[in-house]
């Protein structure tokens, strides 16, 4: 009973700490690590494409085309390889946008999710645009960043 | 209040057991008509408590992934068990990098322990090179070859070659049949009318349907203007027209 007791005043102390900690230094920042140090081959930070290439980047959408059709970033185009898409049929249909000279990131779900790599490899083949990259941390950076609009 | 003290700071590392893989990544040479190919990643349970496998799930449809033993998900010490990732390649060529991603007893959902990492190489049996040709529409229009090269013991032969827009024209030239070919690109539009893409469409009689059919790209793009050069504009070719906008 002691020790029981104990532990519900640990439980009351540290609940307390952590309500304190959240009011002084607000709420935990959710948004997706991206050390530069640790990105794969052909990645790029989400934090590097809003300082350093603003608006000149044309998002592309790696994802299921049902994902991209939900939630997708607004104006991103959909070019995948996933769940039978034709790559080619979706990459000519985008080429006039791809070929506008603007940068290209190209994004899929989060972390773990390869397809964004392998899509902009193949993108980057054709020599369309300046520079190619997939957004480390996929959709799920972009949605902790406030950048995917809230379903309505 | 000391034992309780003790047993929550060692609670973490209790909680913590490991599968031992013999690799983390493997990497497989396919042939080059394979559908699909599959890849196993051994483990044993090296620590002094069971594992249990909670999850595992592949980064791409194009791949599922079954363990052995009737997906037998609890491991006790010293016990072992295989892994196997099948990929589907049936839209695939070139280097191809998967992931598996495995979850234990006790991991975040968004932090599984384990990533399996599958590198398939599938032979690129047609090779175009440059995938794009473009002009500005400052320069003269003089024409540039792509190169076809065929990369396999038998020959293929180029059966086709056309191209969506009519500001351009292609030729192809047969340097070596079923091995090496030449198609030559050249923008033939006016003055007031040379600005645009057109899809290059190679047809070969590859039997590997995946690589009968290439694409390129011919671009003549608008000649960048010298004063639009400011800090963070774009450093890369010239914005071209839209397709559809040039006739």
């Amino acid at each position: 009973m002691k020790a029981l007791g104990q532990a519900a005043l640990l439980c009351v102390i540290t609940g307390v700490a952590g309500l304190a900690t959240w009011k002084i230094k607000g709420s935990p920042d959710r948004t997706v690590p991206c050390e530069i140090s640790q990105l794969k081959e052909g990645e790029i930070c989400l934090s590097t494409v809003m300082t350093e290439w603003q608006n000149n980047v044309v998002w592309v959408d790696a994802r299921l085309r049902s994902d991209w059709k939900k939630d997708g970033l607004p104006g991103s185009l959909l070019i995948t390889s996933v769940n039978g898409e034709n790559f080619d049929q979706l990459l000519e249909q985008a080429v006039p946008i791809l070929a506008e000279g603007k940068n290209v990131v190209v994004y899929c779900s989060d972390v773990g999710c390869g397809t964004s790599l392998e899509v902009a490899k193949r993108i980057r083949e054709f020599g369309l645009a300046p520079e190619v990259r997939a957004l480390h941390g996929g959709w799920k950076a972009l949605q902790q960043a406030g950048l995917i609009p809230p379903k309505p | 209040m000391k034992t309780f003290i003790t047993l929550i700071t060692l609670f973490p590392l209790f909680a913590q057991s490991q599968l031992a893989f013999d690799s983390l990544q493997k990497e497989l040479h396919a042939p080059a008509d394979a559908n699909t190919i599959f890849c196993d990643f051994s483990f044993e349970n090296r620590s002094g408590k069971d594992v249990e496998i909670t999850r595992y799930e592949p980064t791409c449809s194009c791949m599922s992934v079954q363990i052995n033993n009737n997906g037998k998900l609890k491991y006790a010490p010293g016990e072992k068990g295989i892994i196997r990732a099948n990929f589907d390649m049936q839209s695939y060529s070139g280097k191809v990098d998967k992931l598996v991603n495995v979850w234990l007893k006790g991991d975040p959902e968004d932090k599984p322990s384990l990533n399996l990492v599958v590198i398939v190489n599938i032979p690129v049996l047609v090779e175009i090179s440059p995938k794009t040709v473009e002009w500005s529409s400052s320069e003269f229009m003089s024409p540039k070859t792509i190169k076809i090269k065929m990369i396999h013991s038998e020959p293929i032969k180029v059966t086709s070659a056309t191209i969506s827009n009519s500001i351009f024209t292609v030729e192809l030239k047969t340097i070596n049949e079923g091995k090496e070919y030449d198609l030559v690109v050249t923008p033939v539009g006016k003055s007031d009318n040379k600005v645009g893409i057109g899809t290059i469409s190679i047809e070969t009689d590859c039997k590997i349907a995946k690589q009968r059919r290439q694409m390129a790209f011919a671009i003549v793009r608008n000649a960048p203007v010298a004063s639009a050069v400011t800090s963070g504009a774009q450093q890369g070719p010239a914005p071209v027209a839209p397709a559809g906008s040039v006739e």
